[in-house]
């Protein structure tokens, strides 16, 4: 599940599917679901590799999600409605995402990453007023979760508020300095959160900020926005 | 004439020698021209460092590209020998586009991946300002941004715009809230942008690149046809204003004489009045019009403003929003300045695109 979602962040929507897919089919409650849909599963499986497009082999994971909820309508499994979620994402139909959501978070209300999720639907179907309210749900749980922060900091692009979007790209950028992580993908990240911080600077019109950002000069960045930690 | 004025002597060729220069000499003598009158050239009478310090911010102003300060900057420190700057003019101006977009295009580099955004971009107006703008954009994002539709609307295109209108001339001046100023005689060569040849051209470049045109809305001057006259005479009057006293500018097939500033005059209609004073001025500077054939007579606005609007807006239509990049009010030098002004429109087109890249990438 893991995967697909990082799948579908990078835009790879092919593989986004196909992991989804897998995640259903390996999955216990759903193993017979899958497998009684999809016919000779070795026949299916060579056929959505070679002639789907992708948005025919998007609907058919959709569809077998779909299906596996209308099993259990009294149960709510958080998990699959992920599932539906991201595929929900995928689609572009936000709305319906953010019900599947919405109805994984009634289970699990204590779960950053579930209302990160919610946040980055509902900003992503151009609810951002909303998608703040997530994602400050998520830093009150999580206030170290630099995801939600570097989104929450998108959503006031989007918002206009470009000072505040500043404000937390730059706690970001500090909270992963100060984990001095080298990881790969904390590194990609701090590129997006630079890329994104230049672009809310940019509309602050002071060209002495953004060319601190240019060069990297998270300090006087810091002491500008009056965020000495 | 009673009124003071400076004399401008530009020319389009590099010098070849002193014997034109006696020729305009002979047209008038007026204590500030003692210096034509001489044979020697009345540029390095009036290149004053203060003057070319002026000319530098007036273009800083005007064209909010630095790499102009620059080509000022290598232009002061050449040796004053006549003959270097103008090889040096000419081969700047020339590099100059190229490095401008080379700039450009390094300062823009946040926009990383393509994307799949339907992008639609309407250009008003059919002149150089609006057809620049849109070949800029499409140049520059063309490849990152698919399908990148550029319609252009305009009630009217080339040859009757104003740009075609224009005698073209590449003389920056400075433009500040009203007072006009030249700042002038600080260069040898000039570069003459002709409006009716070069709008033709770029609705053929835009027209390859796929740019749809629909139709759908001052300076008095005429055409003459006067082939001797090889030189541009620009004069100025520092009480009336700028192009409100004569100019003859040759341009590839006839010859501009003007010229009229009349703010707040919004007729198109050729007058007669005007028509008499900027022919007899004409004449009066150089005598030899008077043989000239009358081509044609045209009148066209200048719409001008405290100084030029080059900035984005987000406009509301009901649920709707539009971003809006605005780039007008150029008054008598949209030429002069339409590169740079079309450059930096394109850079705010890449910042909207960014600000509209972060908008669908919210991470999940």
């Amino acid at each position: 599940m893991a995967l697909a979602v990082s799948l579908t962040n990078t835009g790879l929507q092919q593989e986004a599917c196909e992991a989804l897919r897998n995640w259903i089919m390996h999955n216990p409650k759903y193993k017979r679901l899958a497998k009684t849909k999809a016919g000779s599963p070795s026949s299916a499986r060579r056929m959505s590799h070679i002639s789907a497009t992708s948005s025919s082999f998007l609907s058919e994971v959709k569809d077998l999600y779909l299906e596996a909820a209308r099993q259990n309508p009294s149960i709510i499994d958080p998990d699959l409605q992920t599932g539906l979620g991201v595929l929900f994402n995928l689609s572009s139909e936000f709305n319906r995402a953010v019900d599947a959501f919405n109805a994984a978070l009634a289970v699990r209300p204590e779960d950053y990453l579930l209302w990160n999720r919610l946040g980055a639907t509902l900003a992503n179907g151009d609810r951002s007023e909303e998608a703040v309210e997530a994602y400050t749900r998520a830093l009150d749980i999580q206030p170290g979760f630099i995801r939600s922060r570097y989104n929450l900091g998108i959503s006031c692009i989007n918002l206009g508020a470009y000072r505040e979007a500043a404000s937390n790209f730059l706690t970001a950028l500090s909270l992963q300095r100060k984990s001095r992580s080298r990881q790969l993908s904390h590194q990609v990240m701090s590129g997006n959160i630079w890329a994104a911080l230049r672009i809310a600077l940019s509309m602050l019109d002071q060209p002495e900020l953004f060319q601190a950002a240019n060069a990297g000069d998270l300090d006087l960045l810091m002491r500008a926005f009056n965020l000495d930690m | 004439m009673t009124n003071e004025y400076y004399s401008c002597r530009v020319r389009f060729e590099p010098a070849e020698g002193s014997s034109m220069l006696k020729s305009f000499g002979r047209a008038q003598s007026r204590p500030h021209d003692s210096e034509i009158s001489n044979g020697r050239s009345p540029i390095r009478g009036h290149c004053r460092s203060n003057v070319a310090q002026d000319v530098h911010q007036s273009i800083a102003r005007l064209t909010p590209t630095y790499t102009t300060h620059r080509m000022l900057a290598k232009m002061q420190r050449l040796p004053s020998q006549r003959h270097k700057r103008v090889g040096t003019l000419v081969s700047l101006i020339s590099g100059m586009h190229k490095e401008l977009v080379k700039r450009k295009q390094l300062r823009t580099s946040l926009l990383h991946t393509k994307m799949d955004h339907n992008m639609r971009i309407a250009v008003i107006g059919a002149g150089v300002i609006g057809l620049s703008s849109a070949l800029c954009i499409h140049d520059r994002y063309h490849s990152k941004v698919t399908p990148l539709s550029i319609d252009v609307y305009a009630d009217r295109f080339t040859p009757l715009t104003t740009s075609d209108g224009a005698a073209g001339l590449w003389q920056p001046y400075l433009y500040d809230n009203g007072n006009t100023q030249e700042t002038c005689g600080w260069f040898n060569t000039a570069l003459m942008i002709e409006g009716k040849s070069y709008l033709p051209w770029l609705m053929d470049r835009l027209t390859e690149r796929g740019v749809k045109f629909h139709q759908k809305k001052i300076a008095s001057f005429r055409e003459v046809d006067a082939p001797w006259l090889k030189h541009f005479i620009i004069t100025h009057n520092s009480k009336t204003g700028v192009y409100s006293t004569p100019y003859i500018i040759p341009g590839s097939r006839s010859v501009t004489v003007g010229g009229i500033f009349q703010v707040g005059n919004w007729s198109e209609d050729n007058n007669s009045e005007d028509h008499r004073k900027v022919w007899e001025e004409g004449c009066h500077l150089v005598p030899s019009l008077k043989n000239a054939r009358i081509l044609d007579d045209w009148t066209g606005l200048r719409p001008v403003r405290s100084s030029v609007r080059l900035d984005s807006e987000t406009l509301q239509f009901g649920d709707k929003q539009c971003e809006v990049i605005h780039n007008y009010g150029h008054g008598g030098y949209g030429l002069t300045i339409h590169w740079g002004c079309a450059l930096e429109a394109a850079n705010l087109f890449g910042k909207i695109l960014e600000k509209k890249k972060l908008t669908t990438h919210s991470r999940l």
